[in-house]
Order: structure tokens, then sequence, then C-alpha cells
């Protein structure tokens, strides 16, 4: 029986085999913060999944959370997608977070639908390192189009090029009401005495929701120094 | 000016032997006697087409036809097939005078346009043979073929090769070759076919060639005539300064060139660049799903065409053709070379998807007119980064395709103290260049948002708590857009840390980014 079991646990790499084998099996991207990658399985972003956040204002830290990967990414020559950002990300402060913008692409499709394609195609891309996607303003005009489903195939987009989707959703009410099941982390992003606070509502791999606070300031000139 | 002795050069016919050889008798030996001796000396072939103006109009070679044209008012005779010829037809007749001759005459007016097609689609064909070819008049081509001698290994197989092509076209022909481009057009015009390979020869070899290649003008040739001077010998025998005097300098020119004296310069031919094809539709239609396969096809043809030329292209056009007539066109753009068929598809695709397709179509084709070289860079068999951000440039250019250019941007930093000056957004990688600054935010308005102020202090979705350390921002009163601002950090209640200035002149507070 056991042999049996061995099996089909080294046969089929999505089975959940427990807190040590996630982290001794699949790949990850370092956060950038020492004390995130001490909480997070396998010390980083999990690779090839979806990253649901859920800011509760803006300004609080949300985008500085990701630069550290992005930095990573662009300076060792991945493509990140920025779709549908709200505002223009301003590039003397990208430089100065140590962006290489070169390898950092902007793109402002007209519905969520053209978003969903653009982010799915980018993701499977042998040279892209991740997508960041800003869903509000689209979700809104949008209507008509299941989400989950849409999720789904990104999830496994994101699985065949082994890369991240950074999904953005300012909510309106309570995280709970708007399931994403799909999402293999979804975060909820909190202020807190000007510090960042993660609520961890689901993470691949852990099974329990817990908080995290975040000194942002900090870390983000400790890595730009590395 | 003209020295005697030169003269006597010019008058010595008899001395040398002519060389008068028909392709059939020509030998290998033969052949290569003569081109040792002058190595360097260009040798022209000429491809006479007697009867172009007959031949393009594709007409049965074998029925009775003239090609006419008006000359001063009356209808003459440029061209006649064979078996009007056998009835004594000939060009330079009136019409009149070959219908009277043969009553079942097919009469054709003459099409310019063709002929000049068909003897461009002649020379580009004939490029293979030399890179030098030349239009010379408008029925005859000129290549020059000592320079590709070694490459074909020998006369005799260039010259087989020479006549596969011709064969091809399926024009009447005849050859002249001559180390002068006109003496080689002189000698195909001749009735029999006469190759002249070394300099020396030439003079005897023209010798026999009736005057009238000289000149066009009627009254000359007779003056001509009347002083006894029916071939070339008998003109190149008169005293240079004489025929000078009497039939003007020009002729003396056209006798030098003949003889290379004087070199006569051509227009080499360059073959038109470029990739037109069109494919018919069995019933016109406006479905994708039926006008995909055919330009798949076409596609694949022009795909063919660049990597025969080892080419690739940039941007090419994809045209419907409506039963009115009326075009519906896709203009496609590369960021990169294309020359592979599925990826034109792709993007042509992405085109095709958005066009609204107002009526059936009929055709689709597919034009490119610039056609670059390409060579593919070396890529290294264990690196896939360079694939890698191939295929990248690939999508970006499949974005640019659906969305257009405008929602695809790039971002650059730019040396300007005033933020919105500070950044660049484009289409295209530029360069960076920072002054340095303090903190920036990540997100920056477009628009700088007013702020509204409750008993003197900003409010943004509660009141701001203003940091202490201001920065001053006072700049481009060169450009007539010079701000004067106090630029601070500031929090709200929910823990957004924002960047907003104090206009020093309206007085108002303004929200210009947020620090994400």
């Amino acid at each position: 029986m056991s042999d049996a079991v061995d099996k089909l646990i080294s046969s089929t790499p999505c089975l959940w085999k427990g807190r040590r084998s996630v982290q001794r099996s699949s790949a990850v991207l370092s956060t950038g913060y020492q004390q995130l990658d001490r909480v997070f399985p396998g010390g980083g972003w999990p690779l090839g999944v979806v990253v649901e956040l859920l800011p509760e204002s803006m300004g609080i830290g949300e985008l500085r959370l990701f630069l550290p990967p992005v930095g990573y990414l662009t300076q060792n020559q991945r493509q990140v997608l920025m779709i549908n950002a709200p505002y223009i990300p301003y590039a003397p402060a990208l430089l100065q977070a140590g962006l290489d913008l070169s390898y950092l692409l902007l793109l402002m499709p007209g519905n969520w639908r053209d978003a969903l394609w653009a982010a799915e195609k980018a993701l499977m891309n042998p040279a892209c390192g991740m997508v960041v996607l800003w869903a509000d303003n689209l979700l809104i005009g949008g209507g008509g189009f299941d989400d989950n489903k849409a999720i789904r195939r990104l999830q496994v987009a994101a699985q065949a090029g082994q890369t991240i989707l950074v999904l953005y959703r300012f909510t309106k009410g309570s995280p709970q009401d708007q399931q994403m099941p799909w999402a293999a982390v979804r975060l909820r992003l909190l202020a807190k005495n000007k510090n960042l606070l993660l609520d961890v509502l689901k993470f691949r791999g852990l099974y329990k929701r817990f908080c995290v606070e975040l000194d942002l300031g900090e870390s983000i000139t400790e890595s730009a120094r590395v | 000016m003209v020295s005697r002795q030169n003269l006597q050069v010019l008058s010595k016919p008899e001395s040398s032997a002519w060389h008068r050889i028909s392709p059939s008798q020509l030998t290998s030996a033969d052949a290569m006697r003569p081109l040792s001796a002058g190595q360097g000396v260009e040798l022209w072939l000429c491809v006479y087409l007697f009867r172009l103006p007959l031949d393009v109009l594709a007409a049965a070679a074998d029925q009775p036809a003239v090609v006419i044209e008006e000359k001063s008012g009356r209808l003459m005779v440029i061209s006649a097939s064979l078996s009007a010829a056998e009835s004594g037809i000939q060009a330079g007749m009136t019409l009149a005078m070959a219908l009277s001759l043969n009553q079942s005459l097919g009469v054709y007016p003459r099409d310019p346009r063709s002929e000049r097609c068909g003897q461009e689609s002649l020379a580009t064909r004939l490029s293979k043979i030399s890179n030098r070819v030349a239009l010379y008049t408008e029925s005859s081509i000129v290549i020059e073929i000592r320079g590709s001698l070694r490459l074909f290994g020998g006369m005799d197989e260039l010259l087989r090769r020479l006549e596969l092509e011709l064969n091809k076209a399926a024009y009447a022909y005849k050859i002249g070759l001559a180390p002068t481009i006109r003496a080689a057009f002189w000698l195909a015009q001749s009735p029999e076919e006469c190759m002249v390979y070394a300099q020396d020869t030439l003079v005897s070899a023209l010798g026999g060639l009736p005057v009238q290649l000289v000149s066009q003008n009627s009254k000359q040739l007779l003056r001509m005539q009347r002083s006894g001077i029916r071939n070339l010998a008998d003109l190149m025998r008169l005293p240079r300064d004489g025929v000078a005097r009497r039939f003007g300098t020009p002729v003396l020119e056209i006798l030098d060139q003949a003889l290379g004296k004087v070199p006569e310069l051509v227009n080499h031919y360059k073959p038109q660049e470029g990739f037109h094809e069109e494919r018919e539709f069995y019933l016109p239609t406006r479905d994708l799903n039926r006008i995909r396969p055919a330009v798949t096809e076409l596609l694949n043809k022009l795909q063919g065409y660049l990597l025969e030329r080892q080419a690739a292209i940039q941007r090419f056009q994809c045209k419907l053709v409506h039963l009115d007539r009326s075009v519906s066109e896709v203009d496609v753009g590369c960021s990169h070379y294309a020359n592979r068929a599925e990826h034109m598809l792709m993007l042509v695709e992405e085109h095709l998807q958005r066009l609204e397709i107002k009526a059936d179509a009929v055709s689709v084709a597919i034009e490119a007119s610039r056609i670059e070289t390409f060579t593919p860079g070396q890529l290294d068999l264990l690196d896939p980064l360079t694939t890698n951000q191939q295929s990248w440039h690939q999508l970006t250019e499949q974005f640019e395709a659906r969305f257009g250019k405008s929602c695809l941007k790039r971002l650059a930093a730019c040396s300007d103290h005033r933020p919105e000056h500070a950044f660049a957004m484009s289409e295209y990688c530029t360069e960076n260049s920072t002054v340095g600054y303090a903190e920036r935010p990540l997100w920056l308005l477009g628009i700088p948002q007013a702020l509204m102020v409750v008993q003197g202090w900003p409010q943004w979705h509660g009141v701001l708590c203003l940091t202490r350390s201001y920065e001053r921002i006072e700049q481009g009163w060169w450009d007539q857009q010079d701000i004067c601002r106090d630029y601070c950090v500031a929090h709200n209640i929910r823990g957004s840390k924002l960047w907003i200035y104090r206009d020093r002149r309206s007085k108002g507070w303004f929200l210009h980014g947020v620090f994400a």
C-alpha cells in the first residue's frame, strides 16, 4: 500500500502534502521582506499562482509590498506587465525602488475581457515574470462575465508559465462577500500605525488565517541596498 | 584634331580575321581562347527581342497577325508573326498594304505597357546570370557576362543557362556578343548570329553591318548612300574630320562607342522589390473563417518569397476587395522583422477581427513594398533568454495589433524637477536620466486633484496630517509651464500616505501623488 501511496504522491505534484512538503516542492519568489519570508511557506510568494490583494484604502503601501519582487524580476530581464493601472506609475519612484524600466510595460485595454485576454497571454509567455492587474473600474463596466471562471483560467495560465498574477481589487464591504476561491493567495491589506497589516485570508499550503504587520519603509531601503 | 595614324588602324579590317561563330559551332575551346587574352575587359551580351510587341499580346504564333501603331497619321505595321511574314508582310509597311497581302490578318494595337512589363520580367530573370543588366532599348536587354563566366564555369554553361531563362519567357530573340554594348546590340540585330570576344576583332566584325545602324535620319542616310557608303566598313574607312563635317559628330560618337573608344553609360536595371499576391474567393464572403485560408496561403507564399531572398518585412498590407471594387485595408506593422507566416497570420488576424467588414469581399491581397535584408542574430544554444525576449516582442506586437498603439506604454525618467515633466510615457524604450529627488510617490495623478479645505486644513477622505518636511519646487518659467509649489507628504485617518502641494500663487491645496 505504501508503494502505491508513494507513487501517487510523486506522480501528482498538485496533491496537497501538508506544509513541509509544500516548502520543499514548489518554487517561490522572495518577497524582499525578511519578516514575510519567514512566515510564508517556502519563504516567499509561490510561483504559478494568482495573488489577490484587497486593500482597504489607497496609499497604504499596497504597491510597495510588491516592488522588491518586481525589481528583482526586471533586473533579471524578466518582463513585468501592468494592466489597467489606476494612475501613472511614477518613473522616478520606480527607479528609486530599483526597477529596470525597460522591462516594464503598461497596458490600458478598454474592457475587462481584453484585460483578461492580455493577462492570460502574458502569463504564458516564457519571458514574462509577473502580471499586475487592477480589476476595479473594468469590473464595473464589464458585467456579465464570470469572474470566478476568469480567475481560474488565469490561475491555469500562471501555473503553465510559472509566473505570478497580482490582482488588486479595492473592496467595498467585507472580503468574505466576494468569493474568489480560485486565487491561491488572498490577502486583505490594512493600514496600522503607518505600517501595513497583511490579513492572510488564504495561502496555498497554509490552513490558518493569520495577520502580519510589516514596516514597509525600512525593508524597502534594505532590499534596495541589496 | 584627328590623327591619320588612328584612321590607318581603323581602316585595316582585312588584316584581322572575322570572328563569326554561331552558338551551335561554339565549343568550349573556342570560347575560352579569346577570353583569356583580354582579361578585365567587359563583355556584353545583348538579347534582342525582335518580335516583342506581338509576343506580349500572346496571340497565336501560327496565325497571321500584326501589331500596328500610328506614325505620322498612318497606321504602320510594327511587328508581324511568322505566318504573316510568309505572305510577305514586314515591319514598316502600312496596314493597308499588309491587308492587301493577306485579308485574314489579325490586327492588334500596340501595348507599350505590357511590352515594358515583359521586358522587365525578362531582365529580372537575367539578373540571375549577371548583376549588371540594363534595358538598352525598348526591345533589347544587355548584360555584362565577363564577371559571370567563372561562376558558371565557361561560356558554354552560361549560354545554356541563358537559353533556359529565355525559353521560359517564350519571346522570340536574337543574341549578340561584343566587348561594347552598342556593338553587341548591333550584332544581335544582324541576320547572322555573331559573337565577338576581343576588342581587336571588333572593327572587322562590325564592318559588314549596314550603315543604317548609325543614324535614324533618313536625309543623312540618303546622303551616305549617294556617297557610296553602304556598310560600316565604308564609313570607318573615311577620314574622321570628313565624317564629322559631312554627317555630324553624333555619328562619330556612336561609332566610337561601338568600337570601345568612348565608354557608353547605361542605367543598370534593378528588379522591382515588393510582394503582391491576390487570391479570389469562389463566392463573395465576409466570413472570417473563409477569408483565413486564403490569407494563410498568401502568407505562406510571402514567407517563401522572403526566405528565398533572406529578407524580412516590417510592414505589410492586407486588402479585401469588395464587389464594387472598394477596398478595406489593414496595415500590419511589426516591431521586429517578420518573415514567418505563422507570426504574420497571428498579427493579421488581430486586425481582421477588429475590422468591420461592411460588404462581401471578392478577393484578398497581401502587399509588402519594403523588403529588407534580414540577418538573424546568432542564437546561443544554451541561452533561452534571447528566444524568450523574442517571443515577448511578438506578444507586444499582438497587443499593439489588438488594442492599438496608444494602449501600450513604456516608462522612462527624465531629468526635470517638475514632477509632471520628470517622466516620459511613450511607445518606445527611452533613456532614463534623473536628478536627485527626495522621496517620490509611486502613483502620480495626471491632473492634480484640488483638495477641499476645512478650517484651513486640506481634506482627502478625512482631514490630512502634514509632515514637517516641505519641498519647494519652483521652475519652468522658460516654457510657459512654470510651477511654484510647496510639496509635502500627508497622512489621512485611514493610513493613506499622500503627496500634496500648496500652489503658492492660488493658495490652493492639491493632491498630486499617492504612496501606494
